[in-house]
Protein backbone atom coordinates (compact mmCIF):
# COMPACT_ATOMS: atom_id res chain seq x y z
CA UNK A 1 0.00 0.00 0.00
CA UNK A 2 1.08 3.85 -0.90
CA UNK A 3 2.75 5.13 2.25
CA UNK A 4 0.55 8.02 2.33
CA UNK A 5 -2.38 6.05 2.35
CA UNK A 6 -1.13 4.03 5.05
CA UNK A 7 -0.46 6.67 7.22
CA UNK A 8 -3.46 8.35 6.98
CA UNK A 9 -5.17 4.76 7.74
CA UNK A 10 -2.72 4.50 10.53
CA UNK A 11 -3.99 8.25 12.09
CA UNK A 12 -7.73 6.48 11.63
CA UNK A 13 -7.14 3.66 13.70
CA UNK A 14 -5.28 5.83 16.54
CA UNK A 15 -8.13 8.43 16.45
CA UNK A 16 -11.21 5.15 17.42
CA UNK A 17 -8.25 3.86 20.02
CA UNK A 18 -8.04 7.14 21.57
CA UNK A 19 -12.23 7.87 21.37
CA UNK A 20 -12.79 4.43 22.70
CA UNK A 21 -10.38 5.45 26.16
CA UNK A 22 -11.78 9.47 25.79
CA UNK A 23 -15.14 7.74 26.66
CA UNK A 24 -14.37 5.22 28.45
CA UNK A 25 -10.85 5.55 31.05
CA UNK A 26 -10.40 9.32 30.64
CA UNK A 27 -13.56 9.87 32.79
CA UNK A 28 -11.96 7.95 35.79
CA UNK A 29 -9.33 10.49 35.68
CA UNK A 30 -11.46 13.79 35.24
CA UNK A 31 -10.23 16.36 37.88
CA UNK A 32 -13.79 18.09 38.73
CA UNK A 33 -14.92 18.44 35.14
CA UNK A 34 -12.07 19.15 33.45
CA UNK A 35 -10.73 15.80 31.24
CA UNK A 36 -7.35 15.54 29.07
CA UNK A 37 -8.45 15.64 25.37
CA UNK A 38 -6.38 12.88 23.68
CA UNK A 39 -7.71 13.39 20.02
CA UNK A 40 -6.46 17.03 20.30
CA UNK A 41 -2.74 15.45 20.67
CA UNK A 42 -3.15 13.06 17.93
CA UNK A 43 -4.47 16.56 15.84
CA UNK A 44 -1.61 18.04 16.65
CA UNK A 45 0.49 15.28 15.58
CA UNK A 46 -1.03 14.42 12.45
CA UNK A 47 -1.04 18.43 11.74
CA UNK A 48 2.61 18.59 12.17
CA UNK A 49 3.33 15.63 9.92
CA UNK A 50 1.00 16.16 7.19
CA UNK A 51 0.53 20.11 7.21
CA UNK A 52 -1.89 22.59 8.31
CA UNK A 53 -4.53 21.77 5.84
CA UNK A 54 -4.89 18.33 5.96
CA UNK A 55 -4.69 18.31 9.89
CA UNK A 56 -7.74 20.91 9.89
CA UNK A 57 -9.72 18.22 7.79
CA UNK A 58 -8.47 15.76 9.97
CA UNK A 59 -9.58 17.74 13.09
CA UNK A 60 -12.77 18.41 11.43
CA UNK A 61 -13.37 14.73 10.49
CA UNK A 62 -12.31 13.96 14.47
CA UNK A 63 -14.93 16.49 15.71
CA UNK A 64 -17.54 15.36 13.42
CA UNK A 65 -17.25 11.52 14.77
CA UNK A 66 -16.96 12.95 18.53
CA UNK A 67 -20.40 15.14 18.37
CA UNK A 68 -21.78 12.32 16.86
CA UNK A 69 -21.26 9.65 19.46
CA UNK A 70 -20.96 12.11 22.43
CA UNK A 71 -24.63 13.37 22.07
CA UNK A 72 -22.93 17.70 22.26
CA UNK A 73 -24.52 20.17 19.59
CA UNK A 74 -23.31 18.75 16.45
CA UNK A 75 -20.73 20.80 14.48
CA UNK A 76 -19.56 21.94 17.85
CA UNK A 77 -16.29 19.81 18.77
CA UNK A 78 -15.90 19.71 14.76
CA UNK A 79 -15.69 23.59 14.60
CA UNK A 80 -13.26 23.26 17.95
CA UNK A 81 -10.64 20.72 16.06
CA UNK A 82 -10.55 22.50 13.08
CA UNK A 83 -8.80 25.16 14.39
CA UNK A 84 -7.02 23.34 16.53
CA UNK A 85 -5.80 21.67 13.75
CA UNK A 86 -4.91 25.28 12.35
CA UNK A 87 -3.06 26.62 14.96
CA UNK A 88 -1.04 23.29 15.39
CA UNK A 89 -0.36 23.34 11.42
CA UNK A 90 1.40 26.56 11.92
CA UNK A 91 4.68 25.04 13.04
CA UNK A 92 4.36 22.30 10.58
CA UNK A 93 7.57 22.27 8.83
CA UNK A 94 9.97 20.13 6.70
CA UNK A 95 12.04 19.86 9.78
CA UNK A 96 9.06 17.95 11.37
CA UNK A 97 11.84 16.47 14.02
CA UNK A 98 11.91 19.81 15.53
CA UNK A 99 8.95 20.15 17.37
CA UNK A 100 7.85 16.27 17.27
CA UNK A 101 10.96 14.85 19.10
CA UNK A 102 11.35 18.25 21.41
CA UNK A 103 9.79 19.60 24.54
CA UNK A 104 7.97 21.83 21.96
CA UNK A 105 5.55 19.82 21.16
CA UNK A 106 3.91 19.90 24.63
CA UNK A 107 3.82 23.71 24.05
CA UNK A 108 2.05 23.16 21.00
CA UNK A 109 -0.51 20.69 22.43
CA UNK A 110 -0.52 23.40 24.99
CA UNK A 111 -1.84 26.38 23.00
CA UNK A 112 -4.08 23.89 20.27
CA UNK A 113 -5.74 22.36 23.58
CA UNK A 114 -6.26 26.47 25.11
CA UNK A 115 -8.26 26.68 21.42
CA UNK A 116 -9.94 24.04 21.24
CA UNK A 117 -11.54 23.92 24.47
CA UNK A 118 -11.92 27.52 24.54
CA UNK A 119 -13.58 27.42 21.29
CA UNK A 120 -15.64 24.45 22.35
CA UNK A 121 -16.85 26.68 25.61
CA UNK A 122 -17.78 29.65 23.60
CA UNK A 123 -19.92 27.50 20.82
CA UNK A 124 -21.68 25.50 23.56
CA UNK A 125 -22.25 27.51 27.12
CA UNK A 126 -22.37 31.21 25.78
CA UNK A 127 -24.09 33.04 27.88
CA UNK A 128 -24.40 36.92 28.54
CA UNK A 129 -24.84 36.07 32.32
CA UNK A 130 -22.00 34.52 32.47
CA UNK A 131 -18.55 36.14 33.18
CA UNK A 132 -16.43 35.53 29.98
CA UNK A 133 -12.70 35.75 31.72
CA UNK A 134 -14.35 32.71 34.11
CA UNK A 135 -15.43 30.57 31.41
CA UNK A 136 -12.19 30.52 29.12
CA UNK A 137 -10.75 29.87 32.51
CA UNK A 138 -12.58 26.57 34.12
CA UNK A 139 -13.49 25.71 30.59
CA UNK A 140 -10.45 26.51 28.59
CA UNK A 141 -7.02 26.82 30.05
CA UNK A 142 -7.84 23.95 32.90
CA UNK A 143 -8.83 21.19 30.47
CA UNK A 144 -5.74 22.21 28.70
CA UNK A 145 -3.06 22.69 31.24
CA UNK A 146 -4.27 18.42 31.54
CA UNK A 147 -4.09 17.64 28.18
CA UNK A 148 -0.52 19.26 27.93
CA UNK A 149 0.35 17.30 31.02
CA UNK A 150 -0.81 14.13 29.59
CA UNK A 151 1.18 15.19 26.82
CA UNK A 152 4.45 15.79 28.81
CA UNK A 153 3.99 12.58 30.11
CA UNK A 154 3.41 10.47 26.44
CA UNK A 155 6.70 12.69 25.74
CA UNK A 156 9.13 11.47 28.06
CA UNK A 157 7.70 8.15 28.42
CA UNK A 158 8.77 8.09 24.53
CA UNK A 159 12.37 6.55 23.87
CA UNK A 160 14.51 9.29 22.81
CA UNK A 161 17.56 9.41 21.26
CA UNK A 162 20.79 11.62 23.35
CA UNK A 163 20.35 14.96 23.46
CA UNK A 164 17.40 15.12 21.03
CA UNK A 165 15.46 16.54 24.32
CA UNK A 166 17.88 19.77 23.64
CA UNK A 167 17.66 20.08 20.11
CA UNK B 1 -7.17 37.82 -14.09
CA UNK B 2 -7.15 33.93 -13.88
CA UNK B 3 -3.69 33.53 -13.27
CA UNK B 4 -4.14 36.38 -10.30
CA UNK B 5 -7.07 34.07 -8.74
CA UNK B 6 -5.07 31.07 -9.02
CA UNK B 7 -2.69 32.74 -7.12
CA UNK B 8 -4.55 34.23 -4.66
CA UNK B 9 -6.22 30.79 -3.96
CA UNK B 10 -2.66 29.27 -3.60
CA UNK B 11 -1.32 31.69 -1.76
CA UNK B 12 -4.72 31.73 1.12
CA UNK B 13 -5.27 28.09 0.58
CA UNK B 14 -5.32 27.20 4.40
CA UNK B 15 -7.60 30.35 5.35
CA UNK B 16 -9.67 29.18 2.64
CA UNK B 17 -10.07 25.63 3.89
CA UNK B 18 -10.38 26.97 7.57
CA UNK B 19 -13.83 29.56 6.27
CA UNK B 20 -15.06 26.74 4.25
CA UNK B 21 -15.14 24.64 7.56
CA UNK B 22 -15.99 26.80 10.08
CA UNK B 23 -19.24 27.98 7.86
CA UNK B 24 -19.64 24.18 7.52
CA UNK B 25 -19.79 23.64 11.34
CA UNK B 26 -22.08 26.46 11.92
CA UNK B 27 -24.45 24.71 9.44
CA UNK B 28 -24.27 21.22 11.12
CA UNK B 29 -25.03 23.45 14.77
CA UNK B 30 -28.32 24.53 12.85
CA UNK B 31 -29.49 21.17 11.72
CA UNK B 32 -28.28 19.58 15.15
CA UNK B 33 -31.84 19.20 15.97
CA UNK B 34 -33.28 17.90 12.65
CA UNK B 35 -35.11 14.54 12.25
CA UNK B 36 -32.61 13.01 9.68
CA UNK B 37 -29.64 14.43 11.95
CA UNK B 38 -31.21 12.49 15.32
CA UNK B 39 -31.02 9.48 12.81
CA UNK B 40 -27.33 9.74 11.69
CA UNK B 41 -26.56 10.62 15.04
CA UNK B 42 -28.38 7.14 16.38
CA UNK B 43 -26.63 5.17 13.41
CA UNK B 44 -23.10 6.21 14.40
CA UNK B 45 -24.48 5.95 18.20
CA UNK B 46 -25.03 2.58 17.99
CA UNK B 47 -22.16 1.37 16.07
CA UNK B 48 -19.76 3.00 18.05
CA UNK B 49 -21.17 1.61 21.59
CA UNK B 50 -20.87 -1.26 20.19
CA UNK B 51 -17.45 -1.58 20.20
CA UNK B 52 -16.81 0.65 23.22
CA UNK B 53 -19.44 -2.15 25.17
CA UNK B 54 -16.50 -4.43 24.57
CA UNK B 55 -14.14 -2.13 26.63
CA UNK B 56 -16.62 -1.14 28.67
CA UNK B 57 -17.26 -4.57 29.72
CA UNK B 58 -13.74 -5.05 30.84
CA UNK B 59 -14.02 -1.88 32.45
CA UNK B 60 -16.87 -2.58 34.44
CA UNK B 61 -15.25 -6.19 35.71
CA UNK B 62 -12.48 -4.34 37.03
CA UNK B 63 -14.60 -2.38 39.32
CA UNK B 64 -16.90 -5.04 40.34
CA UNK B 65 -15.12 -5.69 43.85
CA UNK B 66 -14.84 -2.11 45.37
CA UNK B 67 -18.44 -1.58 43.50
CA UNK B 68 -19.24 -5.01 45.81
CA UNK B 69 -18.33 -3.43 48.86
CA UNK B 70 -19.72 0.00 48.77
CA UNK B 71 -23.54 -1.97 47.04
CA UNK B 72 -23.32 -3.99 50.46
CA UNK B 73 -22.93 -0.89 52.86
CA UNK B 74 -25.53 1.02 50.96
CA UNK B 75 -28.19 -2.35 50.72
CA UNK B 76 -27.54 -2.37 55.02
CA UNK B 77 -28.39 1.56 55.09
CA UNK B 78 -31.68 0.97 52.65
CA UNK B 79 -32.30 -2.14 55.05
CA UNK B 80 -32.55 -0.15 58.17
CA UNK B 81 -34.56 3.31 55.81
CA UNK B 82 -37.09 0.46 54.71
CA UNK B 83 -37.65 -0.80 57.94
CA UNK B 84 -38.16 2.50 59.04
CA UNK B 85 -40.33 3.80 55.63
CA UNK B 86 -42.22 0.36 55.91
CA UNK B 87 -44.06 1.10 59.03
CA UNK B 88 -44.95 4.50 57.80
CA UNK B 89 -46.51 3.14 54.24
CA UNK B 90 -48.71 1.10 56.43
CA UNK B 91 -49.76 4.22 58.06
CA UNK B 92 -50.30 6.19 54.96
CA UNK B 93 -52.03 3.07 53.22
CA UNK B 94 -54.32 3.69 56.39
CA UNK B 95 -54.97 7.34 56.10
CA UNK B 96 -55.41 7.38 52.23
CA UNK B 97 -58.03 4.19 52.12
CA UNK B 98 -59.43 6.94 54.33
CA UNK B 99 -58.77 9.15 51.43
CA UNK B 100 -60.09 7.19 48.62
CA UNK B 101 -57.08 8.43 47.05
CA UNK B 102 -54.93 6.19 44.13
CA UNK B 103 -51.29 4.97 44.47
CA UNK B 104 -49.45 6.65 41.71
CA UNK B 105 -46.21 6.09 43.17
CA UNK B 106 -45.14 2.96 42.06
CA UNK B 107 -43.12 3.07 38.97
CA UNK B 108 -41.09 0.18 36.26
CA UNK B 109 -37.50 0.58 36.26
CA UNK B 110 -35.08 -0.48 33.63
CA UNK B 111 -31.54 -1.48 34.85
CA UNK B 112 -29.31 -0.42 32.49
CA UNK B 113 -25.03 -0.17 32.17
CA UNK B 114 -23.11 2.95 31.74
CA UNK B 115 -21.22 2.05 28.40
CA UNK B 116 -19.16 4.89 27.68
CA UNK B 117 -18.86 9.09 29.52
CA UNK B 118 -18.63 11.83 27.40
CA UNK B 119 -17.05 14.38 29.65
CA UNK B 120 -16.87 18.39 28.79
CA UNK B 121 -16.86 20.86 30.43
CA UNK B 122 -20.32 22.06 29.74
CA UNK B 123 -21.91 18.99 29.41
CA UNK B 124 -21.38 15.14 30.61
CA UNK B 125 -23.45 12.78 28.59
CA UNK B 126 -23.82 9.34 28.71
CA UNK B 127 -24.32 6.17 26.61
CA UNK B 128 -26.06 3.41 28.22
CA UNK B 129 -26.71 -0.62 27.06
CA UNK B 130 -30.29 0.06 26.69
CA UNK B 131 -32.52 1.46 24.07
CA UNK B 132 -35.75 1.17 21.80
CA UNK B 133 -36.03 -2.87 22.46
CA UNK B 134 -35.97 -2.53 26.32
CA UNK B 135 -38.90 0.11 26.00
CA UNK B 136 -36.45 3.04 26.45
CA UNK B 137 -37.72 6.34 25.13
CA UNK B 138 -36.64 9.93 25.01
CA UNK B 139 -37.98 12.13 27.68
CA UNK B 140 -37.35 9.15 30.47
CA UNK B 141 -35.60 9.92 33.81
CA UNK B 142 -32.85 8.04 34.75
CA UNK B 143 -31.74 7.50 38.46
CA UNK B 144 -29.60 6.31 40.71
CA UNK B 145 -29.57 4.46 43.96
CA UNK B 146 -28.28 7.82 45.02
CA UNK B 147 -30.65 10.29 42.98
CA UNK B 148 -31.37 12.21 39.74
CA UNK B 149 -28.53 11.26 36.75
CA UNK B 150 -30.64 12.87 34.38
CA UNK B 151 -32.67 12.61 31.13
CA UNK B 152 -32.81 9.59 28.26
CA UNK B 153 -31.87 12.15 25.17
CA UNK B 154 -31.86 9.98 22.13
CA UNK B 155 -32.20 6.00 21.55
CA UNK B 156 -31.33 3.54 19.34
CA UNK B 157 -32.46 -0.17 19.45
CA UNK B 158 -29.70 -1.28 22.03
CA UNK B 159 -28.40 2.30 23.15
CA UNK B 160 -29.53 5.78 24.47
CA UNK B 161 -27.65 8.55 25.11
CA UNK B 162 -28.52 9.88 28.45
CA UNK B 163 -28.03 13.89 29.29
CA UNK B 164 -26.70 14.37 32.82
CA UNK B 165 -27.63 17.18 35.08
CA UNK B 166 -24.28 18.07 34.08
CA UNK B 167 -25.71 19.77 30.73
CA UNK B 168 -26.06 23.52 30.03
CA UNK B 169 -29.00 22.65 27.74
CA UNK B 170 -30.68 20.45 30.27
CA UNK B 171 -33.18 22.76 33.10
CA UNK B 172 -35.40 21.55 35.49
CA UNK B 173 -38.37 22.87 38.01
CA UNK B 174 -37.27 21.76 41.28
CA UNK B 175 -38.02 22.41 45.04
CA UNK B 176 -36.91 22.28 48.20
CA UNK B 177 -38.60 19.60 50.27
CA UNK B 178 -39.32 20.81 53.32
CA UNK B 179 -40.60 24.56 52.08
CA UNK B 180 -42.10 23.48 48.86
CA UNK B 181 -40.65 26.54 47.37
CA UNK B 182 -39.86 25.82 43.42
CA UNK B 183 -36.93 27.00 41.32
CA UNK B 184 -35.28 26.04 38.58
CA UNK B 185 -32.12 23.71 38.46
CA UNK B 186 -29.08 24.33 35.69
CA UNK B 187 -25.66 23.84 35.19
CA UNK B 188 -23.83 26.43 34.14
CA UNK B 189 -20.35 24.98 33.25
CA UNK B 190 -18.61 24.73 36.80
CA UNK B 191 -22.02 24.68 39.54
CA UNK B 192 -25.08 22.89 40.00
CA UNK B 193 -27.39 25.97 40.90
CA UNK B 194 -31.22 26.71 41.82
CA UNK B 195 -32.18 29.77 40.91
CA UNK B 196 -34.93 31.87 41.11
CA UNK B 197 -35.59 31.89 44.82
CA UNK B 198 -36.79 34.75 46.31
CA UNK B 199 -34.50 36.92 48.70
CA UNK B 200 -36.47 36.92 51.64
CA UNK B 201 -37.08 33.47 51.53
CA UNK B 202 -35.05 31.83 54.72
CA UNK B 203 -33.02 28.48 53.24
CA UNK B 204 -31.29 26.36 56.01
CA UNK B 205 -28.17 24.73 55.19
CA UNK B 206 -28.72 21.14 53.50
CA UNK B 207 -32.12 21.49 52.65
CA UNK B 208 -32.96 18.90 50.42
CA UNK B 209 -33.14 19.66 46.60
CA UNK B 210 -36.01 17.02 44.66
CA UNK B 211 -37.67 17.52 41.14
CA UNK B 212 -40.92 18.68 41.26
CA UNK B 213 -44.49 17.87 39.88
CA UNK B 214 -44.40 21.00 38.23
CA UNK B 215 -42.14 19.96 35.80
CA UNK B 216 -42.96 19.44 32.25
CA UNK B 217 -39.76 17.04 31.82
CA UNK B 218 -39.99 14.92 35.13
CA UNK B 219 -43.43 15.44 37.43
CA UNK B 220 -42.00 12.80 40.10
CA UNK B 221 -40.22 13.70 42.94
CA UNK B 222 -36.61 12.10 42.56
CA UNK B 223 -33.88 13.52 45.25
CA UNK B 224 -31.15 15.82 43.08
CA UNK B 225 -28.88 16.93 45.93
CA UNK B 226 -28.94 19.14 49.04
CA UNK B 227 -28.03 22.94 48.97
CA UNK B 228 -24.34 23.85 50.00
CA UNK B 229 -24.92 27.67 50.20
CA UNK B 230 -26.34 31.00 48.63
CA UNK B 231 -24.21 32.19 45.83
CA UNK B 232 -25.41 35.83 45.65
CA UNK B 233 -26.60 36.68 49.04
CA UNK B 234 -26.18 40.37 48.17
CA UNK B 235 -26.86 41.10 44.55
CA UNK B 236 -29.47 40.15 42.35
CA UNK B 237 -32.72 40.19 42.34
CA UNK B 238 -33.32 36.34 43.55
CA UNK B 239 -31.10 34.01 45.63
CA UNK B 240 -29.46 31.58 43.43
CA UNK B 241 -28.40 28.95 45.38
CA UNK B 242 -25.19 26.08 44.93
CA UNK B 243 -26.46 22.65 44.95
CA UNK B 244 -24.30 19.33 45.95
CA UNK B 245 -25.84 16.68 44.16
CA UNK B 246 -26.24 13.18 45.36
CA UNK B 247 -24.53 11.04 42.20
CA UNK B 248 -21.24 11.38 41.73
CA UNK B 249 -21.13 11.38 37.96
CA UNK B 250 -17.58 10.12 37.76
CA UNK B 251 -17.56 7.09 39.33
CA UNK B 252 -21.36 6.16 38.73
CA UNK B 253 -21.48 2.59 36.78
CA UNK B 254 -24.98 1.22 36.99
CA UNK B 255 -28.30 3.52 36.42
CA UNK B 256 -31.69 2.88 36.20
CA UNK B 257 -34.48 4.31 33.97
CA UNK B 258 -37.87 5.32 34.55
CA UNK B 259 -40.51 3.53 32.50
CA UNK B 260 -42.57 7.02 32.01
CA UNK B 261 -42.01 9.88 29.52
CA UNK B 262 -43.97 13.12 31.92
CA UNK B 263 -46.23 14.00 29.12
CA UNK B 264 -47.92 10.78 28.99
CA UNK B 265 -48.06 10.75 33.02
CA UNK B 266 -49.97 14.19 32.62
CA UNK B 267 -52.31 12.39 30.32
CA UNK B 268 -52.91 9.32 32.65
CA UNK B 269 -53.31 11.85 35.29
CA UNK B 270 -55.65 14.23 32.95
CA UNK B 271 -58.29 10.96 32.51
CA UNK B 272 -57.81 9.88 36.21
CA UNK B 273 -59.39 12.61 36.93
CA UNK B 274 -61.95 12.69 34.18
CA UNK B 275 -62.42 9.06 35.51
CA UNK B 276 -62.72 10.71 39.04
CA UNK B 277 -65.63 12.83 37.84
Amino acid sequence: MNKKYSNHLFAILIFILLLILQVIFVPFIAIENAVPDLVVILIVYYSLKEGQINGMIFGFATGLVFDLVSGSLLGSAALAKTLAGFVAGFFSSKRVDIYLNTFRFIFIVLLTAFVNSSTFALVTNFDLNNNLVNLIFEQGITPALYTGLVSAIWFYAMPQKKGEFLK
Amino acid sequence: MKRLLLLFIDRFKPYLVLIVFVILSFLLMSISENESTQKLRALALSSFSRVAGVFGKLNFISNLSSDNEALRRKNAELMLENNQLRQFGVENKELRDMLDFRDTTSFELIAAEVSAKSFLADQVNFTINKGEQDSVKPGMPVISHDGLVGLVYSVTSGHAIVRTYKNVNLKLIVKLLYSGTPGVLKWNGAQLIMEGLSKTLEIPKSERVITSELSSLIGVNLPVGDIDRVLNPESGLFNNLLVKPYVDLNKIQNVFVIRMVQSKKVDEYELNYLKGK
